[in-house]
């Protein structure tokens, strides 16, 4: 009496096909399970036996023996206990052929035998459905996330029995379907009407949107930098069909898939600063994705950067570059993505008022130390760099009357159009916006007139920068110009950008000696 | 007293000098009974108990003991040399170089350590003085001080101090000579930041103590200090100062002294300038432009009017546009982000005749070529 049923485990944000094959044989009554299992997929056998008794499907007096294939990866969770159990009663004659092979279980058993919901449904789905299987039985509780996948039959299932029933039909019926619920915006998205003056910090912000530019705000408390921040998703494009799936991904495996809705809007993770390594990179022991693989594809904001440990800050700089993180641990080696906006805001010192003399108490030392907390290597990755400063009296109490305040509307629309531009000139390049363009496609794509390119270099020398803000400084000229419909590069554009990257030679040695 | 033989008492002097505890008070009460630091090296320890505890009731017995056993073991020569070999000079009051004008203080020090030069007597003398964590406008105060008053054969002195008091020392020495004097021995620099000020200062100038070669940095040390700074000089300028600072320990001295103090005056707003205009409502004298304050400074001392102090009006017409010179009326020595810059250039305007960003930023973006203002990390300010 041998039986094998499908089901999926994770690996990384993808999913691969995990046969369960039971065989019952006459011996001395018991039930062994082997496959790599972690404890919590050996204790599954106890679960399996009372839930099963508990349906009137007792396991049957026998050695029961249940292997979970292939053999040589480590597994865990809990989603297994389904997949077991239907193996079994396959073993007992009790389902129709049709569900061995056409179907992936998934689901955790409760002792009374009903089915609780599990983590990662999503990723397991859409590999059902990519090697054409045609019915997934998953947990009541997923079936809204398992539903988004098109083309498969995905039914949710609340108690064991009536996974009994399902599997006992000879041919797979079709789900019954709910009418999508139009999802109603219910909470207000903060837009940036709400932020008053500040135009320059707004205009750097429409700029990095527009390119997925990192971007750093410098001020003291109190001044907007997170709220700016806050708003900056909003203006994001929305997400791809591709980024889409691929950003639902991640949140399914992490569980953290609202209401069972795919992640159409760019996300938004603002860690605390005493975060540790393990929940930014992601990690543990089966490792689970990091705010950073969180952020993929929206936007990462730091708040007190500086706050952040210094062990904490250098692990981005790989993701930064490689645009995902790969952890290696026991259980093998998992890749999550990590293709975020990173936005950051910090104080210039400890008490956070410099350079307001009249109120910072900080000594040089203490500022030098409290600047040095961001690595250079991670600062050089920051295309923008404004300094956020409270506005006026005089423009506060005008709020209302003005009518220039632009909003998340235009700008989002300006982005849009900058994107667009953006993705047409790289088309078939591998890349979508410019802050990912590199050395060569640099030279290509931000070339300069000469009389531009005298001023850049006289400020450059000004400035005493290096060639890595030249760069920085060109990409970034490159999106102001997208973002006025520029083909060409003009003076302008480079005047801009170089009035948003200044900020960063504030982390130059002696650059504070006496502001 | 008059010493002819001072040369040969010097030893003497120095070892006198390094008794631990004996002060200047001491000292000198020391000698008037002994006369010269040789005669008092020969004195036994029963002559010494005969004259100080016995007879003139001056010292305790302990006191003397003290003295006494600092002579053992002390190599008069050998001391000396040892340190006339690290380029250190000593000056003890009968030495015919002591600054004539420390003499005139209150509670002048018995002797003072150089190295390099010491200020020329004939020379006018003035202390620049002032905070450490100073702003662009009195770093650019202090550098066009120390520059105006050397030009003018003026000597600078000062604390060495990070901020306004190495600046001041630092233009100065670029085109005359500084001085400064430390809280610590003159073998010793402190601040460590202060290093390159110190090396310049050897050539440049004169690096002077009243505290033995190789002695700490202490906090008690310092207020000391800046009595002889004041000392030094003719006139105290005080650069920045916030309303409690040390620098006004400084100008207590000056007055007590009978100096003169002048004041850089400030924004009232200015935390760094509370101690400057406070000063000026007390009486202090107010410093205007720094031509007429050198000007005042030769009239009061009779010295004459340096050649190239004529007025030197700042002059912005350099092919600047007009909107480039209007965006440099708001910038100011205090940085400034754009956002400010921006604020303040659309600031009751029509709303059609309010400038955009961009062209600010250009305009900045030009001025800072041009060499008017310098970026210093997203903030702009007139180049100091």
């Amino acid at each position: 009496m041998f039986c094998k049923v499908m089901s999926g485990a994770l690996q990384g944000i993808e999913c691969y096909l995990v046969t369960v094959e039971v065989d019952i044989s006459t011996g001395l009554p018991c039930m062994e399970l082997v496959g790599f299992l972690s404890s919590e997929v050996r204790e599954a056998k106890e679960r399996v036996r009372v839930a099963m008794h508990n349906c009137n499907a007792s396991v049957p007096t026998g050695r029961v023996t249940v292997n979970l294939s292939p053999a040589n990866v480590r597994k865990a969770g809990s989603s297994f206990d389904l997949p077991i159990a239907a193996g079994i009663l396959g073993a007992m004659k009790r389902v129709e052929e049709i569900w061995f092979s056409q179907a992936l279980f998934a689901g955790e058993l409760g002792l009374d035998g009903s089915i609780r919901g599990v983590k990662g449904i999503l990723p397991m789905v859409l590999e059902a459905r990519k090697r054409g299987f045609k019915a997934c039985v998953i947990p009541k509780e997923n079936v809204k996330e398992g539903k988004l996948v098109r083309g498969i039959s995905v039914f949710g299932v609340s108690h064991l029995e009536e996974v009994i029933e399902l599997i006992s039909q000879k041919q797979i019926p079709v789900p019954e379907e709910k009418k999508e619920e139009k999802s109603t915006k219910s909470e207000k998205e903060p837009d940036f009407l709400e932020v008053i003056g500040q135009e320059t910090v707004k205009r750097a912000a429409l700029a990095a949107a527009a390119g997925f530019h990192h971007f750093l705000m410098l001020g003291p408390p109190g001044v907007g930098k997170t709220m700016i921040a806050k708003r900056i998703p909003g203006i994001l494009p929305g997400l791809s069909e591709e980024d889409c799936l691929e950003v639902s991904k991640v949140y399914s495996i992490s569980g953290l898939l609202k209401e069972g809705k795919l992640m159409t809007a760019p996300p938004y993770v603002a860690p605390h600063h005493s975060v540790t390594l393990q929940a930014l990179t992601g990690g543990g022991r089966v490792p689970v994705p990091g705010a950073l693989s969180l952020a993929h594809k929206g936007v990462l904001f730091l708040d007190e950067m500086a706050e952040f440990k210094r062990s904490s800050l250098d692990s981005m700089r790989q993701p930064l570059e490689e645009k995902k993180i790969e952890i290696i641990r026991n259980a093998g080696a998992f890749s999550y993505p990590a293709d975020f906006m990173l936005v950051g805001a910090m104080n210039l010192c400890p008490c956070g008022y410099f350079p307001d003399i009249g109120k910072c108490r900080c000594s040089m030392s203490e500022r030098k130390r409290y600047m040095g907390r961001v690595s250079g290597p991670l600062l050089d990755r920051m295309d923008i760099c404004v300094i956020v400063e409270p506005p006026a009296m005089s423009v506060l109490m005008e709020e209302g009357k003005k009518t220039g305040q632009t909003g998340s509307r235009e700008m989002a629309d300006l982005v849009k159009a900058a994107r667009k531009i953006q993705k047409e000139r790289y088309e078939g390049t591998g890349i979508l916006c410019n802050s990912q363009l590199k050395g060569k496609m640099i030279k290509e794509h931000c070339k300069l007139d000469k009389p531009t390119e005298r001023i850049l270099d006289e400020i450059f020398r000004k400035r005493e920068l290096g060639p890595r803000a030249y760069y920085r400084t060109l990409k970034l000229s490159r999106t102001i110009a997208d973002l006025e419909k520029s083909r060409r590069i003009e003076k302008e554009h480079v005047i801009e950008a170089l009035s948003y990257s200044s900020g960063l030679d504030i982390f130059n040695k002696g650059a504070w000696e006496n502001i | 007293m008059d010493w002819i033989d001072y040369k040969e008492e010097m030893p003497y002097a120095y070892w006198l000098h390094n008794i631990k505890g004996v002060g200047n008070k001491g000292i000198r009460k020391l000698l008037k009974e002994a006369l010269k630091p040789s005669r008092l090296f020969e004195m036994t320890k029963e002559q010494m108990l005969q004259t100080y505890v016995i007879k003139e009731k001056i010292f305790t017995q302990k006191a003397v003991c003290h003295i006494v056993q600092s002579r053992e073991g002390w190599d008069v020569m050998g001391r000396y040399e040892e340190m006339k070999k690290k380029g250190i000079d000593f000056y003890p009051e009968f030495h015919p170089d002591y600054p004539e004008k420390l003499k005139e203080i209150p509670d002048a020090p018995w002797a003072v350590y150089g190295i390099g030069k010491l200020p020329e007597q004939e020379k006018m003398t003035v202390a620049v003085i002032g905070a450490r964590e100073c702003s662009a406008y009195g770093a650019h105060m202090a550098k066009e001080l120390g520059r105006a008053l050397a030009e003018n054969g003026i000597q600078v002195v000062s604390g060495m101090a990070r901020g306004i008091d190495s600046m001041a020392q630092q233009a100065a020495m670029e085109k005359g000579s500084a001085y400064g004097v430390l809280g610590s021995g003159v073998d010793i620099c402190y601040p460590q930041s202060s290093r390159n000020v110190y090396e310049n200062l050897k050539r440049n100038g004169g690096i002077l103590s009243e505290y033995p070669p190789g002695t700490e940095p202490k906090p008690g040390n310092f207020p000391a200090r800046n009595r002889i700074i004041s000392g030094l000089s003719q006139a105290v300028v005080v650069v920045e100062a916030k309303e409690k600072s040390g620098t006004l320990i400084t100008v207590d001295m000056a007055l007590e002294q009978g100096r003169e103090v002048y004041v850089v005056p400030g924004r009232i707003t200015d935390a760094l300038s509370a101690g400057c205009n406070r000063l000026m409502k007390q009486g202090a004298d107010m410093l205007c432009s720094v031509e007429e304050f050198i000007r005042e400074l030769h009239g009061n001392y009779g010295y004459r009017i340096g050649d190239d102090a004529a007025g030197k009006k700042v002059e912005y017409e350099k092919g600047l546009e007009d909107f480039e010179l209007k965006i440099l009326e708001n910038i100011d020595f205090y940085p400034k982000s754009i956002q400010k810059i921006y604020e303040e250039a659309v600031e009751g305007e029509k709303k059609e005749e309010m400038p955009d960003l961009k062209k600010i930023m250009e305009a900045l973006i030009r001025l800072e070529e041009k060499g008017e203002i310098q970026a210093k990390g997203g903030y702009y300010a007139l180049k100091s």
